[in-house]
């Protein structure tokens, strides 16, 4: 498992793929970082004087990951698109599934080499609101909150990639459809966001958005860990019933 | 092992009772990630948490206490509102909130002279507050 995750991860370097969306999310998200400190430098001496105002950590580091969240959303579709489908298009999904090695094995360390270069990616990012230790405080703990939401928000795209991926022999589809779904789950809570009891409703608790915002501003549910846990196992457990029924049939 | 058009159909009955258990499955554990929420607050300042006084207070209450807020439901104070008042909320059982939306009661309205949104009326025995601000610390 980690033999083939270590493969993949290899081999995802190799192509310049990899290599430029690390540089081109880099480059947008280093300019949305210079708009955000232009911003908190112009409203700075406003709202020095208010006790209790937002602070680094508020205006620039936690805009900045929510920012992030929205590019990883649009990037996410062109690394998980060829992970399955690309096999299947070159008929060497036989071969693979014929290796010395159980589908869970190869699902999962697929799986983890995306993953891997998520958490590369992430590190990258995280360098950017880190830098500004340099020259102020900086809220750690809140930093770390939005650390572990931008994780699991991560680990839950990766899975639900991986799926649609396995379902198609075109990468492109694979791309489109794992695009639409997660844009769907991105926005399906904004059909009623003024009901009062919209806490228990379905789609504020389908809604990808809906459990990062509270970790973005430091507030860690246990419900909102458990639901990005639910959606990775069940994609994943989704892949590997789908990869075993192609093998029996 | 021979496949044959009986192993076919089993074999679909068998992913059929898969996806029923898996949603299942994720049926109750979503329930019960709800009913055992646990919150952390991960900030410096601990932003999101009352403090201790308050919290001591909340446990100490002994009669009930009615709390009707004033709120159109697309008011930008309405989300706070309802976040400051359910984190009150989870320290004691003696509080009862209602949220009213002026446009439709104005009789209401009228009665306690509400003047601004998100405006607060707190009754106990008899004692009538109102809180015009969420800052508001009296």
């Amino acid at each position: 498992m980690f033999t083939l995750a270590r493969y993949e991860l290899y081999r995802l370097f190799l192509s310049p793929l990899a290599w430029i969306i690390l540089a081109l999310s880099q480059l947008i998200l280093a300019y949305l970082f210079l708009t955000h400190i232009d911003y908190f430098v112009q409203i700075q001496a406003k709202i020095s004087a208010i006790p209790g105002a937002p602070g680094v950590t508020e205006l620039i580091a936690i805009p900045l990951l929510s920012n992030a969240a929205t590019i990883f959303l649009l990037i996410t579709p062109l690394i998980t698109m060829r992970l399955i489908a690309e096999e299947r298009r070159n008929d060497s999904l036989p071969l693979l599934i014929s290796a010395p090695l159980s589908i869970h094995q190869i699902v999962l360390g697929k799986y983890l080499a995306t993953f891997g270069f998520f958490l590369v990616l992430l590190t990258l990012v995280m360098l950017m609101p880190l830098s500004l230790l340099m020259g102020s405080a900086i809220d750690l703990y809140q930093l770390a909150a939005s650390f572990l939401g931008l994780i699991l928000l991560l680990g839950s795209f990766t899975a639900i990639g991986l799926f649609l991926s396995s379902l198609t022999k075109q990468p492109a589809i694979a791309a489109i459809t794992t695009f639409t779904c997660l844009f769907l789950l991105w926005i399906i809570d904004w059909n009623g966001n003024s009901q009062v009891d919209e806490q228990t409703s379905l789609f504020a608790w389908l809604s990808l958005l809906r459990h990062f915002e509270p970790m973005l501003q430091g507030e860690i549910y246990s419900s909102d860990i458990s639901y990005y846990l639910i959606i990775i196992t069940t994609f994943l457990l989704l892949t590997i019933r789908h990869l075993d029924s192609k093998r029996i049939n | 092992m021979k496949i044959s058009t009986k192993t076919h159909r089993l074999f679909r009955v068998q992913q059929i009772i898969f996806y029923v258990l898996l949603v299942m499955a994720i049926i109750l554990l979503a329930n019960f990630s709800k009913q055992h929420d646990h919150q952390w607050d991960w900030t410096q300042n601990s932003r999101h948490t009352l403090s201790e006084t308050t919290i001591e207070f909340l446990q100490q209450l002994d009669a009930n206490i009615d709390i009707q807020i004033f709120v159109s439901p697309n008011n930008e104070y309405q989300a706070e509102a309802k976040k400051l008042i359910t984190r009150y909320q989870a320290h004691s059982d003696q509080l009862t909130i209602r949220f009213i939306n002026p446009d439709f009661s104005p009789d209401l309205v009228r009665q306690h002279n509400i003047q601004q949104q998100a405006e607060m009326v707190i009754t106990k025995d008899e004692k009538i507050t109102h809180i015009y601000d969420l800052s508001d610390n009296r």
